[in-house]
C-alpha cells in the first residue's frame, strides 16, 4: 500500500500523498535517529533532523529503480544525522567535553571519597557528574593518554592545520630543540600529570592562564610558574640533560 | 603511513549476550581504531557499527542467553569486526530493512550476515577514510 503511495507521489507530487508517506515512515526515521542519541544531544532535535531527511528522501525516491524505499532512505537519513553532529562541531566538542569531564572527575572523586569513606565507583561518579559510564571511562582513558599521546599531532582546530606540537614549538618558542612530535611527546611525558594538563590547556585549548587557574583550582600566579618551570624542564630535557631518557 | 606493514593484529573479546556489555564492544573498537589513526568521524561510525553488530546477535529484547565472541582484526588501513553469537536461540536472519542492517550497510565498507554451524555470524569491515 505504501509502495503504491510512493509510486503515486512520484507521478503526482501531491503534498497530501507525501505527508501520508512521511507519516508512515516516521517511526523508521526516528528509530535511526535514536541510534545516534547520546551525550546530551536532545533526542527531539535528532528526530527532527531525521524527519527532514526523510522528506528529502521521499522527494528523491524513484520507484522505477526497484530499490526498497528504506534501503534508499537510510543512507540519506544517516548522512544528515552525521552532518548534524559535524555542523555542531562535535569532533571538537566531544574531546573537549571529555577533557573537562576528566578534570571534573578528579575533583569529584576526591570529594566522593571523603563523603563515602571509600573510592567511588564509576557508576557513582557518572551519576554525580551527569555523564554516562561510557563517557566516564573514556574520559579516564583520555586523561591518561590524550595529554601525552597522539593528540600532539592533532590539528588544533584553528582551521589552518596547526598541530599542538606546532604550537608548543612556535608560540612561546619553548622547545625549539625538539624537532619531532615523538620527542616532544616524550618530553611532555616526563612532566607530572598536572603540569601536562596545564600545558595542554594552554597550548591546545588556547586557554588563558587565569582560565586554566580556575579550571585546575590554582592561582594564576601558580599556573604561570608551573608553565614556566615545565617549559624550562622540557628545554633542559631536550638538550639531553636527562639520564633516564625515553625508550621509544 | 602508506608503507604500513600488512601484518594483522587481532583482538578478541567474549561478552555475555546482553545489552549492558555492548559498551565493551564499542570501547574496544574505538580503542583499536584510534591506535591505527582513524579519524574522529570514522571512530564515531565505528561506535555505531560495533553496537549494531552486537545488536544483530543479541537482539533488542535481551531474550537470548549465551555469549558473543567479537574478533577485531586490524591492519594499517582497516578494521574488521567479526562477531559470532553463541546463543540459544541463535539470532534470526535479519530482514533487509532491519535498522541495524541499514546502518551497517551505510557505515561500513563490507557487511556479511551468515548462519554457520547453527551460529549467527556478522562480519563488517571499516576502512580508514583518507
Amino acid at each position: 500500500m505504501v509502495e503504491s503511495q510512493l509510486t503515486l507521489y512520484a507521478r503526482t507530487r501531491d503534498p497530501a500523498v507525501r505527508d501520508e508517506i512521511v507519516k508512515e515512515y516516521l517511526g523508521f526515521a526516528h528509530g535511526l535517529s535514536h541510534r545516534y542519541a547520546r551525550r546530551g544531544e536532545p533526542v527531539e532535535d535528532l528526530e527532527q533532523v531525521a524527519a527532514m531527511a526523510l522528506v528529502k528522501a521521499v522527494d528523491r525516491f524513484d520507484p522505477e529503480r526497484g530499490v526498497k524505499f528504506t534501503t534508499f532512505a537510510a543512507p540519506t537519513i544517516i548522512g544528515e544525522l552525521k552532518r548534524h553532529f559535524r555542523d555542531k562541531g562535535w569532533a571538537v566538542q566531544v574531546p573537549r567535553r571529555l577533557q573537562e569531564l576528566y578534570l571534573e572527575l578528579g575533583k569529584t572523586a576526591g570529594r566522593l571519597s571523603q563523603e563515602l569513606g571509600r573510592s567511588p565507583t564509576v557508576a557513582e561518579l557518572a551519576g554525580v557528574v551527569g555523564a554516562s559510564e561510557e563517557d566516564v571511562l573514556e574520559a579516564m582513558e583520555l586523561g591518561q593518554t590524550a595529554y601525552q599521546g597522539a593528540s600532539l599531532s592533532q590539528p588544533t582546530g584553528d582551521g589552518e592545520g596547526t598541530t599542538i606540537a606546532d604550537r608548543l614549538v612556535a608560540n612561546d618558542n619553548p622547545v625549539e630543540e625538539a624537532s619531532t612530535n615523538a620527542s616532544l611527546r616524550s618530553l611532555l611525558n616526563r612532566l607530572p600529570e598536572r603540569e601536562r594538563t596545564i600545558l595542554y590547556l594552554r597550548y591546545f585549548e588556547d586557554m588563558t592562564q587565569s582560565d586554566i587557574a580556575d579550571r585546575v583550582g590554582l592561582s594564576q600566579m601558580h599556573v604561570s610558574r608551573l608553565i614556566r618551570q615545565s617549559l624550562t624542564e622540557m628545554r633542559r630535557a631536550a638538550r639531553g640533560g636527562d639520564p633516564d631518557s625515553d625508550d621509544e | 603511513m602508506e608503507d604500513m606493514t600488512p601484518d594483522t593484529d587481532r583482538v578478541e573479546l567474549v561478552i555475555p549476550a546482553s545489552a549492558e556489555y555492548v559498551v565493551l564492544a564499542r570501547l574496544t573498537a574505538t580503542g583499536i581504531a584510534s591506535r591505527i589513526g582513524m579519524s574522529y568521524d570514522d571512530i564515531e561510525d565505528l561506535r555505531v557499527i560495533a553496537a549494531e553488530v552486537c545488536r544483530l546477535l543479541i537482539g533488542d529484547d535481551n531474550h537470548a542467553t549465551g555469549t558473543v565472541t567479537i574478533a577485531y582484526s586490524v591492519n594499517g588501513t582497516s578494521l574488521q569486526i567479526e562477531a559470532v553469537g553463541h546463543t540459544s536461540p541463535p539470532a534470526p536472519e535479519p530482514a533487509d530493512d532491519d535498522l541495524s542492517v541499514l546502518l551497517l550497510s551505510a557505515l561500513a565498507e563490507e557487511l556479511d550476515v551468515v548462519m554457520h554451524n547453527g551460529e549467527r555470524r556478522v562480519r563488517v569491515v571499516k576502512r580508514l577514510s583518507s
